[in-house]
Parts: structure tokens; sequence; C-alpha cells
């Protein structure tokens, strides 16, 4: 069961554009709404609520967010008054869905967040409902293929039918990418070759299980695999001994320990080896000792090293750029009773000291040296001869309890060195032992060990098992792109002709609407989607076949501007009736602006005749199409209203629809032609007069509702009263009968309907003439005895009409009028005074 | 106050259609299609939905071709 639609029962504008106190339009009996409003009045400010009340981001397409880019953000949806005057900016609209209905208030400011009826709502528009007269033309004029089509496929949701098809496609590309993918081969083959010293480049069985026999071959010529499968009996075996050859001490182990034993003491040292670090702490050791004893020896000579300072200073005093002095300036004696005699002898004797001194400093120095290597190499020592104990076995223990005692003394040693004989002779002997160990090693397998040659295999058992799982990944995956293939063209065909239906089921209804609008110039348009196989899909032709050799052209250069106007209204309107089916909600703003009078009919006439069944909100300017909407959509759930003025402390100020006496001296008193309220104060009347009187007025067809004018209803009534011999008096002073001069249609607005010849050019008075006498006539329809003015209809056996008041009901009968025809009308150039 | 137009149908119900469908066909491969299903065929798609898709076809080839989660 569907769910009935969304219907807008009331809306708040308050403290919003031009809206400064609270504005409640009441939609909830007569649902449709028909403003009109001079230009800058606020008419658009409802078109605008709408919008603002369902945008995603709070504000208006128009306005942005922020105010930049010739943009005046935000703050332009509150009333610049509404922060003073303490008006809360907002919008305030209730929708009713069968018997629910909902509220939601949208704040102008603030987090502005969409109240979630509005979001309920709007996701029932699948095509943006309120049209905007001043946009609809870049539509066709201005907007590119790309551009057109992101309009149409958002309305219809067709950019995210061709996004599923843009997505399939970067999806194929990645898997066929996948499919392709040579790095993973590269990267097996670099592999390989490492794992193979360079002889394989390239995966293949054969020559790779021929590489793992070369390897076993060298080991024992009686392992052979026969494929490259850790179940193999000869890899099984390999491992086996391998296994048992890391119980023992390798080649390497051996050599390990040689090492380690000739870093202590090498007794095959050369030039080229060093003979080990026993001897070398040794050397160490005489260095130190034999520093010390120059150290000694200089420290003694520079004893009086005591007065160093004493010494430099007076090298200072005596220095050769100094002047000479005669005197010591310590003790006064006279240099020449000194020891040294002259000044020159004591520069010799300063020097002399300081020398020594000198000499002192740099034995200090090497004996510092000394004894910080000797210490350094201790230690290196100590390290050593732990690290060859970690190597030896207990098969080793002599040699372990030597080093060990060995060390001992050397953590003890400050001068003589500690007995190492004992120690140097196990360890040359346990050297020449490895040495023949080593070369035995050597000479039967070299480094192919069963260890090293299970690691190489075990290596490229896994490369194998890698790789060999690449493959079958590879494989599956090809045969998933193959798939892919036809998957994405039973979508890719699915979507299209999705598309296309849209476009079709648009098509039809749009060019209805067009041939409404525009009768028999309008030629039929078209939705062009690019061929199938163009990858670019998200484009849209908008096309028309103007001429037998025009057709598939584009709008722009063959149509005129009110046919492309048309063109893209007939789109929006066809797409929001196709699509909105859960909101059925239209607002159109000044959307006849490019229109003729006909055009405006023509327009006025579709949407009693095709829209008439949806909720529509129509603002505009137009007054004349104001008065057709008002003629045509004339059923109960559509009213009208009028916005007189702009307020400065308010807002609009609205109007009934009914044209008042007053309307029309406000007009002529701010010096504004009221020749229309004239004429739609006349039609009210007349049609208020001919239901009262319950006169037989032949109702139009739709297509026709626009020719249902005054002429026809003055016809009607003139019969009515005819047939009951009921004759108006006639104005006085002018020649004509205002029925009949309705009835005869051939004065128009801006002459009498008294004179059969209208009033002369340039009569700006005849406006008031005419409504001077039109009022006259109008006052002649009164009740004789309460005079008042509205009737009902003859009672049974009665056939004049009655008066409605139900305490009177006096047959109507013409009398004298309440008031007197003026005598004269304040008509500035009338060459015709109606006063005969 | 009604619209007599036939609603249209929504994003989600055709793509969801069309997924149904493409499962449905003779022979098709219904895990590929499933993916196909779950990351495009719907009305509101995350950020990265391609590369999505894309690892999940390689995660089932990979399946496929029986490999263990993690090599040893």
């Amino acid at each position: 069961m569907t769910a009935p639609p969304y219907v807008l029962t009331e809306l708040t504008l308050s403290g919003f554009r031009a809206y400064l106190k609270p504005k409640t339009f009441d939609l909830s009996r007569k649902q449709s709404m028909v403003v009109f409003a001079p230009n800058g009045k606020g008419k658009s400010s409802i078109a605008d609520a709408l919008e603002f009340f369902f945008s995603d981001d709070g504000t208006l397409e128009r306005i942005g967010i922020r105010t930049i880019n010739n943009k005046a953000g935000v703050i332009a949806l509150a009333h610049n008054r509404a922060e003073q005057q303490r008006i809360e900016s907002c919008v305030i609209a209730t929708f009713s869905r069968g018997n629910v209905a909902a509220t939601g208030k949208r704040p102008t400011s603030g987090e502005r967040l969409r109240p979630d009826i509005a979001s309920e709502v709007k996701t029932q528009f699948v095509v943006d409902p309120i049209i905007r007269g001043n946009s609809l033309r870049q539509f066709v004029e201005q907007r590119t293929a790309e551009q057109r089509y992101e309009d149409v496929a958002r309305w219809l949701e067709l950019g995210a039918y061709v996004d599923v098809q843009t997505k399939l496609r970067e999806l194929r590309r990645k898997v066929k990418a996948s499919v392709e993918d040579e790095q993973l081969r590269r990267s097996f083959e670099v592999q390989l070759g490492r794992k193979t010293a360079g002889l394989l480049t390239a995966w293949d069985d054969p020559k790779v299980l021929a590489h793992i026999n070369n390897l076993l071959a060298v080991l024992d010529e009686k392992l052979v695999a026969v494929r490259i499968d850790p179940v193999d009996p000869a890899l099984q075996l390999l491992k086996q001994r391998a296994a048992v050859e890391a119980k023992q001490i390798g080649l390497v182990g051996l050599r390990q320990i040689r090492l380690a034993a000739t870093a202590l003491f090498n007794a095959e040292s050369d030039e080229s080896l060093p003979a080990g670090l026993i001897l070398e702490v040794e050397n160490a050791a005489n260095e130190l000792t034999a520093a010390e004893e120059i150290e000694v020896r200089e420290r003694a000579a520079a004893a009086n090293a005591i007065f160093d300072q004493v010494w430099k200073n007076a090298e200072l005093l005596f220095a050769e750029d100094q002047p000479p002095i005669d005197t010591c300036p310590v003790c006064a004696t006279p240099i020449a009773d000194t020891v040294a005699g002259s000044v020159e002898g004591i520069r010799s004797h300063l020097a002399g000291h300081i020398n020594e001194l000198r000499q002192y400093a740099s034995a200090k120095k090497v004996r510092d040296d000394a004894a910080s290597k000797f210490l350094n190499q201790k230690t290196q020592l100590l390290n050593a001869i732990n690290a060859l104990v970690a190597l030896l076995s207990e098969d080793d223990a002599t040699l372990i309890a030597a080093a060990k005692g060995y060390a001992t003394a050397v953590q003890s040693w400050t001068r003589d060195p500690p007995e190492r004989a004992d120690l140097t002779s196990q360890l040359v002997s346990l050297s020449g032992q490895l040495a023949i160990s080593i070369a035995h090693l050597e000479a039967e397998q070299g480094n192919h060990t069963y260890t090293n040659t299970q690691a190489v295999v075990a290596a490229l058992l896994e490369l194998k098992f890698e790789y060999d799982a690449a493959a079958r990944r590879q494989a599956k995956l090809r045969v998933l792109y193959d798939e892919l293939q036809i998957q994405s063209q039973y979508v890719a065909a699915a979507i299209r002709g999705k598309v296309q239906t849209v476009l079709d089921s648009l098509e039809a209804p749009m060019n209805q609407i067009y041939r409404e609008i525009q009768r028999e110039s309008a030629v039929p348009i078209r939705l062009h989607l690019p061929a199938e196989e163009d990858t670019n899909q998200q484009r849209l032709n908008l096309v028309v076949d103007f001429a037998d050799n025009r057709e598939g052209v584009q709008p722009v250069g063959y149509l005129s501007d009110s046919q492309i106007h048309s063109v893209a209204l007939s789109l929006r309107l066809a797409a929001i009736k196709r699509c909105n089916v859960g909101a059925p909600f239209v607002v159109l703003d000044d959307v006849v602006t490019s229109y003729d009078a006909d055009h405006r009919l023509a327009l006025a006439s579709l949407l009693a005749k095709e829209f008439a069944g949806l909720q529509l909100i129509v603002v505009t300017h137009d007054e004349r199409f104001f008065l057709y909407l008002r003629d045509h959509l004339g059923d109960p759930n559509f009213q009208y209203a009028r916005i007189l003025a702009l307020e400065p402390n308010s807002g609009p100020r609205f109007a009934d629809e009914r044209v008042s006496d007053q309307m029309i001296e406000d007009k002529w008193a701010n010096g504004q032609s009221a020749a229309n309220d004239i004429r739609q104060a006349e039609e009210e009347w007349l049609l208020a007069v001919c239901r009262d009187f319950g006169v037989d007025v032949r109702i139009r067809t739709v297509e026709r509702a626009y020719s249902y004018e005054r002429s026809e209803l003055a016809s009607a009534l003139a019969s009515f009263l005819k047939a009951r011999g009921l004759t108006p008096p006639p104005v006085p002073g002018v020649n004509n009968r205002f029925l009949v001069s309705l009835q005869s249609g051939v004065v128009e607005n801006f002459g009498s309907h008294f004179q059969d010849a209208q009033y002369g050019a340039l009569s700006t008075g005849d406006e008031k003439v005419r409504w001077s006498e039109f009022v006259y006539f109008r006052d002649q329809f009164v009740c004789s005895h309460c005079g008042k003015k509205r009737f009902k209809r003859p009672n049974v056996g009665v056939n004049k009409p009655i008066c409605a008041a139900e305490s009177c009901e006096t047959p109507f009968a013409f009398g004298a009028p309440a008031a007197p025809f003026p005598s004269r009308v304040d008509s500035e150039a009338s060459p015709r005074s109606i006063v005969g | 106050m009604v619209n007599d137009n036939t609603p249209p149908d929504t994003l989600r119900s055709v793509l969801a259609s069309i997924g149904v469908a493409l499962k449905a066909r003779n022979g098709a491969d219904k895990e590929l299609a499933d993916i196909l299903a779950t990351h495009l065929l719907v009305a509101d798609p995350t950020n990265g939905v391609v590369e999505d898709a894309h690892l999940a076809i390689l995660k089932l080839a990979a399946a496929r071709a029986d490999l263990p989660e993690v090599a040893s």
C-alpha cells in the first residue's frame, strides 16, 4: 500500500529575508497558493524559505554560506532588524501525511540544523521542486552537455547510475592491472637469483630441481631429489643430516676456535700476522717500565720546578723587548752583583730552567700514555682469554685451567709479566691441531655443509611454495577478471536501459507540456544520451527537431527566448510531476518573465489542466499571470494573496484577494494606475452578483478557461435581469448601458463602458471616470428595503432574487442608487464630461 | 492532493534488483556478483568503494587459490 504524499499545511517566515514579523501561511484547507507582488516586495522570500528549509547547508544557493565571491552569506538569511527587535529568525513548516502532521523549525543562525521533517520530506524530492525563472534559461542556453547532464542526473538520480558504470570501469582497470602485474614475477626472479647465486633468473621447475641436485651431489652423490617438495626422500634425508651436523663442531666452529687461540698467541706470526695479545701486553708493559724510568730522571732534573711560575714571570720581565733594568725588582740587588752578573746572564739562566721543565712534562706524558695503553691491552687480553674459554669444550680442561690461571695473574700484573709458558705452549698445540682439522674439512667439503645446503634448499622450497600459490592466485584472478567483464557488461546494459527508460518517460510529458505552452510553434525536444561505446556517458544532449533538414540541433540558435524558456520549464515540470510522487509539491518563482500574454495564459491553463492535482506555490510579479491563474485555477484548493507593500517594520503587507474600493483609491493617491484593479473589481463584482442571483453562467472547459470573462458574465446577468423584467437605470449623462457595453466588448479597459467611442488619448482621468460609472451602476444592486448588498437565489414561486438577510428577504428591484452620481469627476483632461 | 504518477523506482531498489538479477544469471559467479552488489550496486557508496571491491576480488582469488592466511 502506497503511503499518502506529504502536503505542506503551514509555513511561517519569522525574521527571514523580507519578513520581519512572523507571517504564517495556512495551507491546511486550501493547499495551493498564488502570491502576487511587485518586485522587491518579498514574494520570493516565500520560495527562499522553502529552499532554506530543505537545503543541505542551511542557506540559499545564491547567497552561499560565507560572504565571499559575490555571495552574501548566511547573514543575509535573517531580516536586518530581526536581532535588534529580538525576533527569532527562522522558517517553520508543517507537513502532513495522511492524518499525521509534523512541524519543523530551522533557525538562520547557529548550526542551522535541518529539522527531521525537512530531511524526511526532502527524501521524497527526486527533482528539486523549486523552479526559479531567473535560472531556468541557463539550463538551455549556458549549460554544457556535461553540466546539463549533472542537472538532469541530479533530478532523476541518473548520476548515481552512471557513477556505478564509472566505478565498474575503474574496478575492471584495477583488476586487469592486478592480473597483468609483472612486479610479483620480478620479485620472485630477484629472490631466486639471490638464493642460487645468480645461476637461475627465472623460475623453471626442472632447472631449480637440477640446481638442488647439484648442491646435493657435492655432499653425497647418492642424494638425488625427484621433485621440489619437502616430502621428497632425498630432501628429507638432507634435513636429517643437517640436523646431525648441527650438533658437531663444524668448519666454522673450528675456524672460530683457532682464531681465538691465535688471537692470544700466534707462534706463526710474521710481519703480516700479529703475534697475539699476550706478547702485545708484554711489550706494553716493557714500554711502561721504560717510560717510568725516564720520567723519574727528568723529574729529578727539574726538581726546582716548583719555581715554574717564578721563572715564567721573570722571563717576561727580562724579555729582550723589555727595557733593561739595573736592580732586582724583588730584592733590589744590583744586577751586576748577582750570580748571573748581567741581564743576558739572567736570560740564559731562565731559559735553562724552563727547558728542564718542558722535558719533564714530555716524559710524564709518555709515561701516562704507556700506562693507559698497558691497561687497555690487559683488558683486551682478559676478554680474549674469556672468549677462548667459552669456545672450548670439556675435552680442553687443561687448557682452560691454564688460561684461567694466566688470567688471574694478568689481573694483578703491574710490573713483571706473569708466567705464560704453559699457556702459550698449549695454545700453539691447539692451533696446530685445529689447523690440521680445518684443512681436512676444507679438503673434504669446503663450504658445502649439509647445514648450508639444507638452508638453501629450504629457501628454495619456500620460494616454490609462494611461487605456486601466487601462480594459482593469478590464475583464479584471471578467471574472476573474465567473469567481471561479463558481469560488468550485464550491469552496464541494465543501467543504460534504466537511464534510457527514465529519459524516455520524461521526454514524452516534457514535450506535451512544451506543446501546451508553445502551441503550434512547439517542435519536438529530445533528450539524447551519448552512444553506448562512448566512455563519457555523463553527458546529456538536449536537442530539438527544428525542421526536416534541421533535426537534432541545439535549441539555442533555432528557438526564441520564450521557447527556450519553455523547454527548460517543461523539462523541470515534467520531471517534478513524474518523480516527486511522495511530495507532489511545486514552487514557481517568477517563471513567466519571458512570456507574452498568450504564453502566460497558456501556462496558467497548463497548470490548471496538468498540475491542479499537485500542491502549487506560485509567486509572481506579473499581475496578469496572477489574474489568469486565479481564473484558471479556480478550484477550492487555491488561495490567492497580494502583497501591497513592504513595510520596513514588519515585512510584506498582504491584501485580501478581493480588490476593495480603498485599494483603488490608494493607487490613485500614490500616482499609480488602477486599471487592472478596476478590471478585477468589476469581474469580482460580476461573479459575486451572478452567484448571488443564481445566474446561469456557462462554465468553460479548462482549455478555454481564460475566455471566461466579463462579457460573458455581463451577458448572462443581462439575460437574467431581462427575463425578470429588471432594467438597470441608466447612468446619468451617458448614452450607453453598462451591461450592454460589457456584452459588446467594444470598449475595453481604458475607455468608458458607456461610450461606443473611446475617450480621447492621453486622458489620465479615464480610470476615475470609468470607476465612478461602475460604482454608480454597482450601487444600484442593493435591497430596496434594507439596503444590504447580498442576495440569494429566488425561492420557489418567486422569480427574482431575494435579499440575503433572513429578516428581510425582499425580492430584488432596482431603485434609486444609494449615492447620487457625482456631478463632476476630477478628470484633468477628459474632453467629455460625464455630466452632460 | 495526489500526483497520479506511479512513483519512480528508487535508486536503491533498482540497483538492488540489478544485483539480484546478476546473481541469478545462469552460470554466474555468485561470489563475484555479491562483491559487485555489496560495493558498487548501492545507493550511497562510501569513499574508496572501488578499492574495497578490488581488494575483495583479490581476497576471493586468494581464497580460491587456497592460500593460508599468513605465509609461513
